[in-house]
């Protein structure tokens, strides 16, 4: 698979960092954040592989497939919004992030349709250690879902009134990394959490 | 200075350090009082030495913080203040009240001081930090509302920035939390749960956005540095500060009867709440290395730094080593927990408010720095204090470590008192170097009387 | 943009396969999963994040960040309790 020259140089500042530096050391301290939490979980879950796999057999996985279906098609929308701006299409980058956001809102919702039918089984975070890694780091991601939308809708309004061009458009840039990110977490959290037992 | 209302920061600056002085007095009591324990009894016993100690700190800390707003809203906002006279009014309510109350504890019996203040209409007394009387914590509210309207007219009708943007909303947190200080539930792991809301989740949470803010705004004037890389910086400082911080705070819940969980979330967080504090010193050393300009200030510069590395190994190290559930166990309540609260107090929020007068102070006094000579004084003032509580924390932590040993662990653990006197010996040279952090504040003060020839021309 | 569709559809199908792979046989489901979902993190981290046009240190640190967490939680799921 020749995928070097497929894609177009997403910068204009080539060998930099796409975007702004200070994002990037924000989005290195979540990695962090979310790095800890996941071993957390891992090793939590060595010390007690049969309670975790028991409780795992009552999350409704197709739910986290179709978010990650989501979340992965948001970023794809954005990849999309990000060739846009730098071929200087303002309305359409903002379209396109636009779109984003609205797989963000239906992965949010469907996120709280899943909390909501834990929630009304009787299911807490004091349930079990499982389910406080289930629903605590549910909600963390949840409210990271709810922070790259706030960002790529103050990018999109933005490139829709035309603050951005193909010479300069960090901003969205910088928006889409977060993004992509939030996505990346999801990625690694999905099969930890559902699939692997 | 550029607009005549920041003059009413000086009066808040000068307030501030006397306070400190007596915070500072009273601390060299009650370190007496550990290895001589009836000293001064019964005049000032050591839980009232300690209230005044821990009270003091918070109220100068506060009017640091104020006088740093009055100084910072307006010049970020380019406008003068809303109303000077109310900022100033303000100052004589606070310190009247203040004064009142340092003066109850000291000459009434805190029984009978609750029960002349109204403790029977609403219970608020009798809690760590919250041993204020009923009026008083009516007043302070009412002086952080009418600080927080005034600050918050002037930023609306001026220029808004990140850093008077993050300044006012660090401050509308820090009196937003401290409602909790009313909310007084009869179920003490309630009452505990939320208690823990206000003085920690301002240290811990939204003082960490007026620090940055202070900081930010001292490196803006200090580097000459673009402010638009202060104020990235900035963000995402303060975006860490709050995920780390706020549900970090949960290392507080591990032993008080809150669901188990807290140990998790409170481990995992609270062990991260030092890259805030990592990114503030990298983002200090960083503008100060890219500077654009040398101001004369060197005494402002020299703080800034300083508090950018002490606030790292107060808060951010000290703070890690007893964070996480199971070595908490057994540090929980321990001389380590001393150890971590005077370094980060100094560390973050003692030196960033010093910082912000040593900035501020040589300006409202008609110059741009002062003279070398008062610079050489006040160096050398910060090198004495911050010394001397780099060891007032390693003999607290060598007091913690042998306490844990002693009391905590082994076969044949000692009795509390019995532990106390075998530390006794890192008491005694805690105590020494208090008088040598004492020795470096009445530098400190020196410094601000020393004359000399005009600073030179920047 | 043909590459990013491509990689798009890849994704998704490796999703289908992570789900999907619950219903295999005990000792395949771990591995398959971590296969996948590190295949999914590295096209995410090169492509879209765009990483891979980037010089020196930073280009790693998140290769780096899944590598070293998928290992350790490989390791973690080999772990017995007894």
């Amino acid at each position: 698979m020749n995928i070097a020259i497929a894609l177009p140089t997403p910068q204009d500042r080539p060998g930099t960092l796409p975007g702004d530096l200070a994002m990037w050391f924000f989005i290195f301290a979540e990695l962090l954040v979310f790095g800890v939490l996941f071993l957390a979980y891992a090793f939590a879950r060595a010390r007690n592989v049969e309670l975790f796999d028991a409780s795992q057999h009552n999350l409704d996985r197709l739910s986290g497939a179709i978010n990650t279906a989501l979340l992965i098609t948001s970023s794809y929308f954005v990849v999309r919004a990000v060739d846009r701006i730098r071929h200087g299409a303002s309305r359409a980058c903002a379209a396109w992030l636009a779109a984003a956001m609205a797989l963000g809102a239906a992965f949010l919702a469907l996120k709280l349709v899943e909390f909501g039918g834990k929630f009304a089984a009787g299911i807490t975070m004091s349930t079990n250690t499982f389910f406080m890694f289930y629903i605590g780091l549910g909600f963390f991601h949840f409210m990271h879902v709810v922070l790259g939308m706030v960002i790529l809708g103050y990018v999109a309004v933005k490139a829709w009134q035309g603050g951005y061009s193909a010479a300069d458009h960090t901003g969205v840039e910088t928006g889409a990394s977060y993004w992509h990110m939030v996505d990346l977490v999801w990625i690694v959290l999905f099969p930890l959490i559902y699939v692997m037992h | 200075m550029k607009y005549q209302s920041q003059a009413v920061a000086k009066p808040y600056f000068i307030a501030a350090i006397g306070l400190f002085v007596g915070q500072i007095l009273f601390g060299l009591i009650m370190g007496l009082q550990y290895v001589v324990g009836d000293f001064l009894f019964p005049a000032i016993p050591f839980n009232v030495a300690r209230m005044v100690h821990t009270n003091l700190l918070i109220v100068w800390l506060l009017f640091g913080f104020m006088g740093a707003a009055y100084y910072l809203i307006p010049e970020e906002s380019e406008r003068e203040l809303y109303s000077p006279k109310l900022a100033l009014a303000m100052f004589w309510i606070f310190l009247v009240a203040g004064a009142l109350t340092i003066v109850g504890y000291l000459f009434v019996p805190y029984a009978k001081l609750a029960e002349m203040t109204g403790n029977d209409l609403l219970a608020t007394m009798g809690r760590e930090f919250l041993e204020q009387p009923l009026p008083t914590k009516i007043g302070i509210v009412i002086v952080a509302l009418a600080m927080l309207f005034n600050l918050s007219m002037t930023v609306l009708k001026g220029r808004k920035t990140a850093i008077n943007l993050v300044m006012l909303l660090g401050l509308w947190g820090l009196a937003i939390f401290f409602l909790f200080s009313f909310y007084n539930p009869a179920n003490l792991v309630k009452d505990k749960f939320y208690w823990w809301w206000v003085v920690h989740l301002w240290v811990e949470g939204v003082w960490e956005l007026i620090m940055g803010a202070m900081l930010a705004f001292v490196l803006v004037k200090v580097t000459g540095v673009d402010r638009e890389v202060i104020e990235k910086w900035l963000y995402v400082i303060i975006a860490m500060a709050l995920i780390t911080g706020l549900v970090g705070m949960g290392h507080h819940y591990y032993w008080i009867g809150t669901p188990e969980y807290w140990q998790w979330w409170g481990s995992v967080f609270s062990a991260l709440e030092p890259i805030p504090f990592f990114m503030m010193t990298l983002f200090a050393f960083n503008m100060v290395n890219r500077r654009r300009r040398e101001h004369p200030n060197k005494a402002a510069v020299l703080w800034a730094l300083g508090t950018g590395v002490m606030a790292f190994l107060g808060a951010g190290v000290w703070g890690f080593l007893h964070t996480l559930a199971p070595v908490n166990y057994y540090t929980h309540g321990s001389q380590i927990t001393a150890a971590h609260g005077h370094m980060a107090f100094y560390g973050a929020y003692v030196m960033v408010v010093l910082t912000m007068i040593s900035y501020t102070m040589p300006l409202l006094r008609g110059r741009e720095a002062n003279s070398p000579k008062a610079q050489v004084l006040e160096m050398w003032a910060f090198w004495l204090m911050t010394v001397s509580m780099v060891f007032i924390t390693l003999f607290l932590t060598a007091a913690g470590i042998l306490q844990i040993w002693l009391q905590r662990m082994g076969e044949t653990p000692l009795g509390f008192m019995a532990t106390q006197d075998q530390v006794a010996l890192f008491y005694w040279m805690r105590e020494y170097t208090g008088l040598v952090f004492f020795t470096g504040l009445m530098l400190y003060i020196g410094s601000f009387f020393v004359k000399g020839d005009k600073t030179q021309a920047s | 943009m043909k590459q990013a569709t491509a990689l798009w559809l890849l994704l998704l199908a490796l999703t289908a396969l992570t789900t999907q792979a619950s219903t295999l046989a005990a000792g395949m489901i771990v591995p398959l999963a971590l296969a996948a979902t590190f295949i999914k993190g590295q096209v995410v981290i090169d492509h879209f994040m765009a990483l891979r046009h980037v010089a020196g240190i930073l280009r790693w640190l998140v290769p780096a960040w899944l590598m070293l967490l998928l290992g350790l939680i490989a390791y973690a799921f080999t772990l017995n309790p007894n």
